[in-house]
């Protein structure tokens, strides 16, 4: 792992094209788990190498999971209603619980994480 | 109807079940509610992680807090979890796969998938049948990351390929093979990875359309969202005569019981096929 760490190609897509869907894994005759390889490459890339388009295209919904709890919230007036209607009216986190998750994943390092990958990934073009 | 799953049950529905196609979590609902399971709601919606998790911005420990937190706190450490998306399903039944995990969070939980639900119990929810399914022809899609996630331990076909065509079978519908049936659905592809993530979308839902099928059952709503908007936009550029619906497995089988397509179904939140006909359901 800290060879092809240390040898990734940091500029290139290759490391973006999988999808993670497990296939390969499923299918590899010596169960190799591919995707939790190329999991760690990703979170290695980003963490110290930084990718801009991260920053541009995901970063808000990693702030919007932590400051609001979802990665969407209810895409039209018609989505709410039928979920009212339907008992589905289920509440965001409430600030106690907010302020409770935020500590947690501070603790763990997650808070840090976030602002590096982001220092890091806007400045490189 | 008896149901081998016993004690604290919670359905968490997740964002896209709840959010987007809230049709799914009433589906899912009433299904439970069919099965003699009384299930508990999470007291507020956090998202399981895997979408930050794929993409390699949180770490798998940061996955598993949310996870944890999920279960300990908002679902209030049940014995059962039942989840109607394969993401939620990869990142809850990993976790709790693990007794590290279990022992470091607290909690006792498996993770059930509703169509595994639907499926142990296929032919008693099919003697209740009221709609007639038998002139529709269904493609199936099951997802990758419940058929290969978990090196055969998630459950196969007994009577079909895999246990949406088991489904379909039970309520007599007819299946119809495509050729890019066990292609990803394109939903876990990275943005900016040029048109990967459309290209892989077009090529499904076209030889899904080309194979004759009158619907597309799936069993995760992130894979239907990508389908949906893919089959909008194709429908939108005229580069496909017609659209057809993009069902998840609880709303299937709550049409086929006869619940109600805009109450509970909820087939008018579709983006695609709102309008779409179904031979002998909906004209």
């Amino acid at each position: 792992m800290y060879n092809i760490k240390k040898n990734a190609s940091i500029g290139g897509d290759d490391v973006w094209l999988c999808l993670r869907c497990h296939m390969c894994e499923a299918r590899c005759p010596n169960s190799v788990k591919i995707p939790e390889i190329i999991g760690e490459l990703r979170e290695h890339i980003l963490e110290e190498h930084g990718e801009k388009r991260a920053v541009e295209l995901y970063i808000d919904l990693a702030e919007t999971i932590f400051n609001e709890g979802v990665t969407v919230l209810p895409v039209s007036n018609e989505v709410k209603e039928f979920k009212a209607e339907s008992g589905l009216d289920i509440p965001l986190l409430p600030e106690n619980f907010k302020a409770e998750l935020k500590e947690l994943m501070r603790s763990i390092g997650f808070e840090d994480r976030l602002k590096k990958v982001m220092s890091i990934g806007a400045g490189r073009s | 109807m008896q149901e081998e799953v016993r004690g604290e049950i919670v359905y968490y529905p997740g964002c896209m079940s709840l959010n987007v196609y809230p049709g799914i979590a009433k589906s899912t609902l009433e299904i439970l509610r069919l099965l003699g399971i009384n299930a508990k709601l999470p007291t507020s919606i956090l998202c399981c992680g895997l979408p930050v998790g794929l993409l390699g911005i949180a770490k798998n420990e940061h996955v598993n807090a949310l996870a944890c937190f999920n279960i300990a706190k908002l679902m209030g450490n049940p014995d059962h979890i039942v989840v109607s998306c394969n993401g939620c399903y990869l990142t809850f039944k990993r976790a709790l796969s693990s007794e590290e995990f279990k022992v470091k969070c607290g909690v006792k939980a498996d993770c059930l998938h509703i169509a595994e639900m639907i499926w142990r119990n296929r032919h008693k929810l099919a003697e209740r049948a009221k709609v007639d399914l038998s002139k529709v022809k269904i493609a199936v899609h099951v997802g990758c990351h419940y058929n290969y996630a978990f090196h055969g331990e998630t459950l196969g076909g007994e009577d079909g390929e895999d246990i949406l065509e088991d489904i379909a079978l039970a309520f007599n519908a007819e299946i119809v093979d495509y050729e890019e049936k066990h292609s990803c659905c394109g939903a876990p592809a990275v943005k900016w990875t040029g048109n990967v993530m459309l290209e892989l979308s077009q090529r499904k839902i076209t030889s899904i359309i080309d194979s004759g099928a009158d619907m597309v059952l799936t069993m995760c709503p992130a894979c239907m969202s990508m389908l949906d908007k893919t089959q909008y936009e194709l429908k939108q550029l005229e580069e496909i005569e017609k659209a057809i619906p993009i069902l998840h497995v609880s709303q299937l089988v709550a049409l086929a019981l006869g619940y109600d397509l805009r109450k509970t179904v909820g087939l008018h939140l579709h983006l695609s096929t709102q309008e779409a006909p179904l031979p002998g359901v909906l004209v």
